[in-house]
This record gives structure tokens, C-alpha cells and sequence, in this order.
């Protein structure tokens, strides 16, 4: 019997659309288990739809604030960070159609939509609209205000079979108050603060993109973000709300990522911009013959597609000219992880200079990568040179790591799916004024007397008997796991057992990856190049001591694991944030 | 041959048109009327009533599901009190739209009679249904349901499965699961959501 981690290796399925081949062996392995009565997707024909991006939010002009209440788990309500510089956007949650691939008929999702006048009508993707948020320094009042609004269909009205239409929307690598945070239940007493949204109601996110350490006189610029993304986060249902398409993304930039490759002002570092800075949303899904969105609400291993999208279509195409490109990817996936190439047609792979991960931008590029590893929720950039290449050249994204369950991922195959292909384009190579400097965007590893000083706490995270604990524990949303005190600073450990992978994200900070199995960490991950909001335990690391310091917001927030499956069956802990 | 080929295309958009006609009318509405995850496996009710699972006691209602056994010491003696708490939260709406089911994990040893005294020491009301039947049908129903271990040594031990408590509302076919050890205030929050999510905007908090 060969099974498809071999036919993986013999490279037989590379470029393949999907997996009944996948479906085969996970039958095999659980038979009528939840989760394994969903059909397999239908075979596609990969490469057919040229490559969409979400498009920017539009600002409104400014509305006042809805009433909301302030209360000792959500401290701070948007009121406090407005002023005359703020951007205002409104976002709605729908219900709408998107085609996903020319031979299937368009597949109804669940989204958000940019609200503002003159946006996009019908709205023309699976995500939301991309908000794009500029860094405020130390200037209170230049911030970013959101409204989302709530317009989920009824049950009766619903034409997906899954998702709870109420929503509460988090924003995921931000550091803002907790009632803009995105807390998954209403925690507050009558009359209070409320996270939690049904259709008809809406919630003001307050972004005042002020530098974290703002209110404590020490504002470090070093840890802006780069980018971000917003989901839901409703409690018990966070899984299938994200499977139903309600994500998007938000860009940051500041006077070192200008968003212009041409503006040569001295400060900015002049990455590639424009039409040629393209995020990526890698996602894997499950549909039927018609094209419609299955998933099983009652697996909760964490689910697996078969089917591969890329910024909400299924394996796109993207025409590039011979110059510099810069690619956030984000793994948007409920629970895959992947290892990801960019290789021709035979497997050579290309190298490319990653700079960002979701902690913003590296201090130095690391040169000469040939792939990378993306946990759910993870980010990685990277800026590929297309210019030695010929015209008509075709390359592929390709993920070479092999995954059968919601466990944790097999192992590197030799070949493996292709998720999008680059078509290079143009006899010579074009004008391209973007450059990766040797140095991003610098900052000071933390020191061994920082580490000496930091409260210490661990965390474990396990199966608990067909649920998942955090140190024997599961979600109390009125009971804190931790109490830390703002500006004291902490060294995590976050440990896994029972051999399941856990991609684990901490709300509010980035954190600085100390150690991982007890050794330095990789490039990408260490202290000193990087900082993260996401980190993975128990794939090829059992543990990794992280160093955290909780700043500006005090209240309620939390840190989960990012397998949605595993969050929703309350791998997840509330820490209360004390002044 | 071109016109083989043309004619080939013609089938395949045809039959993809067809496919998208076909699908869009089974569409409609399908947030109610897709079929329920729940298997219609027969079950033996404490009250000695041959029942189909489905058919007659989850159809149209939101319900809890745990599995339990009468002589279980691990997480029972947190998880069915729990249940009990939470029953006392839900009041009246118990036994009337919301109903629980307590499914053995010991068909063997746990006879009708035997989980009606489990029952009554639990002080379980009449939307609290205890349940015992044929060991397949129970593993059947055990692991559609997500109850599982995908380890085969650890899903045989019955003492693995007694800490999930399985949550949805049939009429809409919204399902999730959580751990059964949880603060009842805040199973019955994340019940009610999905019960009165048929009905209203409102979050009842």
C-alpha cells in the first residue's frame, strides 16, 4: 500500500489541486470519526485566477461613539485615545458571494465589507478590507478608530452550514485596550462593557498606534508592527466563524517602511511598494461539487483542507516583472502548517531575503533563505528578486510539509502542493528603485540582568482527556491564569505535552523567543533580529522561554493556542493586566 | 478535433452549470435544513424507552451531551454536578427547548434502573435524559459527536471520554463543543447563545 506521504516523496502530487488522496488516508486511519464524513473537494485545475488583493479601507468622516461603558476588566474605552488626527473606518460583518475559481459557481462566505461611501459594491473578496494604520509615535490623537458592525444573517438566512452570528473581533498583533482587544464573552456586569456583538449591534475598536511603553515614559519605536490581521473570536466558535471567511488584514507602516519605494528622505528604508508589496493569505479548505464551504463544527483535532486558497481564491496566478517583490505571507489556516519553497517546475528552489515576521520588521534581513516554516497565525516576509529570471519563467509557492491530522505535521516531503504560481514577465529587467538595507529596523536584545529581574511563570499545554488545558486548566473567562503587573517584565515558559503541536499567541506585547529546547533559537525567531506574537511548541520544539513585558493597557485579555480547534475547545487563559 | 474539443467544453460547462443549478436550490436556506450531524442510533432511555437519538430526542432542540458511567471517578463527580448547576441556571427552558442527555460509557453495567437512581441522585430533572444502549451504537454516536482519542489504546479507555460536554442548537444546526469541568455560569452563557441564536439578535447575558 503506498500511501501519500509517499506518493509526496516520489512527487507524484505535486501541483495537485487537492487531496483525495489526503481524504483517503485519513478514512483509512479514522473511519467515521467526526469529521470524516465531509466530501472531498473537487479536483481544480490550479493556476486559472489571477492573484486578488483585498482592497484598502476607505476613511469616513468622523461619528461620534457609541455608548460604551467602561468597567474594571475593559479599563479603557476609545473615548480617552481620539483627537483631531484620528482615522475613522466602518466595517460591516455579511454574508456574500465571491467566486473562487472559474469552474465552480461562486461560494457564499461570511466577511467583513468596508462600509465607507464609494467602497467597493458588491464587495469583491473574501476578506475584509485591508485597513492600512500608520505609526502615531508619541502623539495621542492620530490614531485609528473602527466601528464593526454586526449584519450576520439570521440562522433561517444563513447559506453557510456552519458559524454562530455573533462576533467579536479581535485584532491580532495590535497593542490597544483590552475592549478593543476582542475579548471571546461578555464578561462585564449588566449595563457594562460588552465584547461580544449580534447582529444589529456594533463595537468601537480603538487603535491609537501609539509605540508600546507610551504611558510609562519609555516608548520604544523598535516594536511597531508590520503586519497584522483581524478574525473573529467568539468563544467556542472562533474555528468555524474564521472558516466562514471573517478575516482581513491591517499594514503598518511608519517613516522606515514608508509604503514608497521612491521616497529616498533618509529614513526611509525603501522597500519594494506598491504593486509590488503583496500580502499573502495562505488558507486550506473543504468544499463540495457545488463550490460551498463544508467543515465539520464537532472535530476537534483541528481541521485540515484539501483544497488551497490564497488570498481567498483556490491556487492563483500572479504576473511579475523582473524586479524586487515584497510577500507578507500569513498563514491564515485553521491548523495546517506549512514549509514553504518557491521552485520551478523541477524543485530548484529560489532564495529570497526574509524581513519581517509578525513582530514588524527584523533588525537585518536574513539573506539567502530557501524556505520557511508558518504555524497558524504566524507572518513571514520576504523579497524575492525576479529580474535574472527569463520571460515566461513560472514559479511556485510550494509547501513541503506533510500534515494528516490536527496532531502536528508528518515531516518534509521531497515535493508537495503548489499553492499560487509566479509568471515572470518582460523581455528585460524593469526599472526598480526598492532596496533591502543591510539594517531594518535595529533594536537591543534583552540583557542578562533584564532576564535575571523578570517574574517567571510557566505554562503547559496539553490534551486533557479529548480537551485541551492550559497547566491542567481550561477557559475561565472571569478567573485570571496570571496577574501581571504592567511594565514588569516576565520570562514565559511555555512547555507542550502529549506530543500535539500548539502554535501558541500571546494578545497585547510581542514577546522576544529566549530559548528554544533550551538552545538559541533560529534567525528568524532570536531575540535581537526578531520579536513575535505567535510561536510554535510541540512540532519540532517541546518548549521555548519567551521574555514579555505588558505595557499601557491594564484589564482583561488573553493568550490561547492558535489551532483554532484547540482554542475553541478552551485552550485558552484570561490574564488580568494590573496597573 | 476542434470541434471535439469544442463539444467536450460544451459538456463540461453545461454539467458545471447543471452542478450550480443544482446546488443553488439546495442552497436555500441550508443553515436549517442540511442534515444534522447527529446520528439516529438507537438508544435505551432511563426510563426504558427504545428511542432513535436523532429522531426523537435532539430534533429541533438545543441539547447537552456528555458521556458518563454510574462508577466513574475521574472527571464525573466535577463534570455532573456541573451539569446539575447548570440545570438549575437554564431553569423551566430545561425540558422545554433545551434538553440534556447523559450517555453511558458502560452499557454493560449501567441498566435503565441503575441510571435512574444515577439520575435522581443528581436530582435531574425531566429534560434530563440518561441514556444506555448497544456498545456500537454508543461508540457510533461517541465519536461522531468528536468524543474521541485518535490513539485506538486511549480511545478503548472509557474514562478518556468524560470531560467533554457536546452543545448545539438542531434547529439551526449550530454545533461546538467544551470541557464539562468549566464554571457552570459559563456552560449556561455559551448554551444560551446558541439557543436564542434562532430567534434574536440579543445576547440574553
Amino acid at each position: 500500500m503506498t500511501s501519500r506521504r509517499d506518493l509526496l516523496r516520489l512527487g507524484l502530487l505535486a501541483g495537485m489541486g487537492g487531496g483525495a488522496a489526503l481524504l483517503g488516508a485519513r478514512h483509512g486511519l479514522r473511519p467515521a470519526w467526526a469529521g470524516d464524513d465531509l466530501p472531498a473537494s473537487p479536483r481544480l485545475t490550479p493556476f486559472l485566477t489571477a492573484l486578488p488583493v483585498p482592497p484598502d479601507a476607505r476613511p469616513v468622516p468622523a461619528f461620534p461613539l457609541l455608548a460604551t461603558p467602561t468597567s474594571t476588566d475593559f479599563p479603557d474605552g476609545a473615548a480617552a485615545y481620539i483627537g483631531g488626527g484620528t482615522t475613522y473606518h466602518r466595517i460591516v460583518e455579511e454574508q456574500r458571494q465571491v467566486r473562487v475559481h472559474p469552474h465552480l459557481p461562486p461560494t457564499w462566505f461570511w466577511g467583513y465589507r468596508d462600509a465607507a461611501p464609494g467602497a467597493a459594491s458588491p464587495w469583491p473578496s473574501m476578506f475584509g478590507p485591508t485597513i492600512r494604520m500608520r505609526a502615531a509615535g508619541t502623539t495621542a490623537g492620530r490614531g485609528t478608530l473602527i466601528r464593526v458592525a454586526n449584519n450576520l444573517p439570521t440562522p433561517a438566512n444563513s447559506r453557510l452550514r456552519f458559524g454562530l452570528n455573533h462576533t467579536s473581533t479581535h485584532f491580532h498583533g495590535g497593542h490597544h485596550a483590552a475592549l478593543s482587544d476582542g475579548f471571546p464573552t461578555n464578561i462585564d456586569a449588566p449595563g457594562g462593557a460588552r465584547s461580544l456583538r449580534g447582529p444589529g449591534e456594533a463595537l468601537d475598536h480603538m487603535f491609537p498606534m501609539l509605540d508600546p511603553g507610551f504611558s510609562h515614559g519609555r516608548p520604544e519605536a523598535h516594536e511597531r508592527g508590520s503586519t497584522l490581521w483581524y478574525h473573529d473570536h467568539c468563544l467556542h466558535f472562533t474555528a468555524q466563524n474564521v472558516m466562514t471567511g471573517l478575516a482581513g488584514l491591517v499594514l503598518v507602516s511608519d517613516e522606515l517602511d514608508a509604503n514608497d519605494e521612491n521616497l529616498n528622505d533618509g529614513r526611509n528604508l525603501r522597500l519594494p511598494s506598491g504593486a509590488f508589496d503583496v500580502p499573502l493569505v495562505i488558507q486550506d479548505k473543504r468544499i463540495d461539487a457545488g463550490g460551498q464551504l463544508v467543515y465539520d463544527a464537532l472535530d476537534h483535532d483541528g481541521f485540515l483542507g484539501d483544497t488551497w486558497f490564497v488570498n481567498g481564491v483556490v491556487q492563483p496566478f500572479l504576473e511579475v516583472q523582473r524586479r524586487k517583490y515584497r510577500f507578507r505571507l500569513l498563514n491564515g489556516s485553521n491548523a495546517r502548517y506549512y514549509k514553504l519553497y518557491v521552485n520551478d517546475a523541477r524543485g530548484n528552489t529560489v532564495p529570497f531575503d526574509m524581513i519581517a515576521n509578525e513582530g514588524g520588521l527584523f533588525s537585518r534581513p536574513i539573506r539567502g533563505a530557501r524556505s520557511f516554516t508558518v504555524s497558524p497565525a504566524e507572518r513571514i516576509e520576504i523579497v524575492i528578486d525576479f529580474r535574472s529570471f527569463a520571460d515566461g519563467t513560472r514559479l511556485f509557492l510550494e509547501n513541503r510539509l506533510e500534515q494528516d491530522n490536527g496532531r502536528k505535521p508528518e515531516g518534509e516531503v521531497a515535493r508537495g502542493p503548489q499553492l499560487m504560481e509566479f509568471r515572470v514577465r518582460g523581455s528585460a529587467p524593469a526599472a526598480d528603485p526598492s532596496r533591502v538595507p543591510d539594517v531594518l529596523r535595529p533594536f537591543a536584545a534583552i540583557t542578562a540582568a533584564e532576564m535575571r529581574a523578570a517574574t517567571r511563570r510557566s505554562f503547559k499545554f496539553e490534551r486533557n482527556d479529548g480537551m485541551w488545558a492550559i497547566n491542567g486548566r481550561f477557559f475561565d473567562e472571569t478567573r485570571p491564569i496570571a496577574t501581571p503587573r504592567l511594565n514588569g517584565p516576565e520570562i514565559w515558559h511555555l512547555d507542550s505535552g502529549g506530543g500535539w503541536a500548539h502554535p501558541v499567541h500571546i494578545h497585547l506585547e510581542y514577546f522576544r523567543v529566549l530559548t528554544r529546547d533550551g538552545k538559541l533559537p533560529a534567525l528568524h525567531e532570536r531575540d535581537g533580529i526578531a520579536k513575535k506574537d505567535t510561536i510554535s511548541i510541540g512540532a519540532d520544539f517541546k518548549d521555548v522561554e519567551v521574555y514579555i513585558n505588558f505595557r499601557d493597557f491594564a484589564g482583561a485579555f488573553v493568550f490561547h493556542c492558535h489551532n483554532l480547534e484547540h482554542e475553541d475547545m478552551d485552550m485558552m487563559a484570561r490574564i488580568t493586566l494590573l496597573r | 478535433m476542434a470541434t471535439l474539443v469544442r463539444s467536450a467544453v460544451t459538456a463540461c460547462a453545461l454539467a458545471m452549470a447543471m452542478l450550480a443549478a443544482g446546488t443553488g436550490s439546495s442552497q436555500q436556506g441550508s443553515g436549517l435544513r442540511k442534515a444534522s450531524p447527529i446520528p439516529d442510533v438507537r438508544l435505551v432511555t432511563h426510563e426504558g424507552r427504545t428511542v432513535r437519538y436523532h429522531r426523537d430526542l435532539v430534533q429541533g432542540r438545543t441539547v447537552v451531551i456528555n458521556f458518563t458511567f454510574s462508577t466513574c471517578e475521574n472527571f464525573c463527580p466535577i463534570t455532573m454536578p456541573n451539569l446539575a448547576q447548570l440545570q438549575k441556571l437554564l431553569g423551566d427552558r430545561v425540558g422545554r427547548d433545551i434538553h440534556f442527555h447523559s450517555i453511558t460509557l458502560d452499557p454493560q453495567g449501567d441498566t435503565p434502573p441503575l441510571l435512574r437512581k444515577y439520575a435522581a441522585n443528581l436530582g435531574a430533572g425531566p429534560g434530563w435524559t440518561f441514556l444506555t444502549g448497544d456498545e456500537a451504537e454508543i461508540t457510533r454516536l461517541r465519536r461522531r459527536l468528536g468524543v474521541y482519542n485518535p490513539d485506538p489504546a486511549q480511545d478503548a479507555d472509557r474514562t478518556q471520554h468524560a470531560g467533554v460536554v457536546v452543545y448545539g442548537n438542531d434547529a439551526i444546526n449550530r454545533w461546538a463543543s467544551m470541557p464539562g469541568l468549566i464554571r457552570p455560569e459559563q456552560m449556561a452563557s455559551a448554551v444560551l447563545l446558541v439557543a436564542n441564536a434562532a430567534v434574536g439578535p440579543r445576547d440574553t447575558r
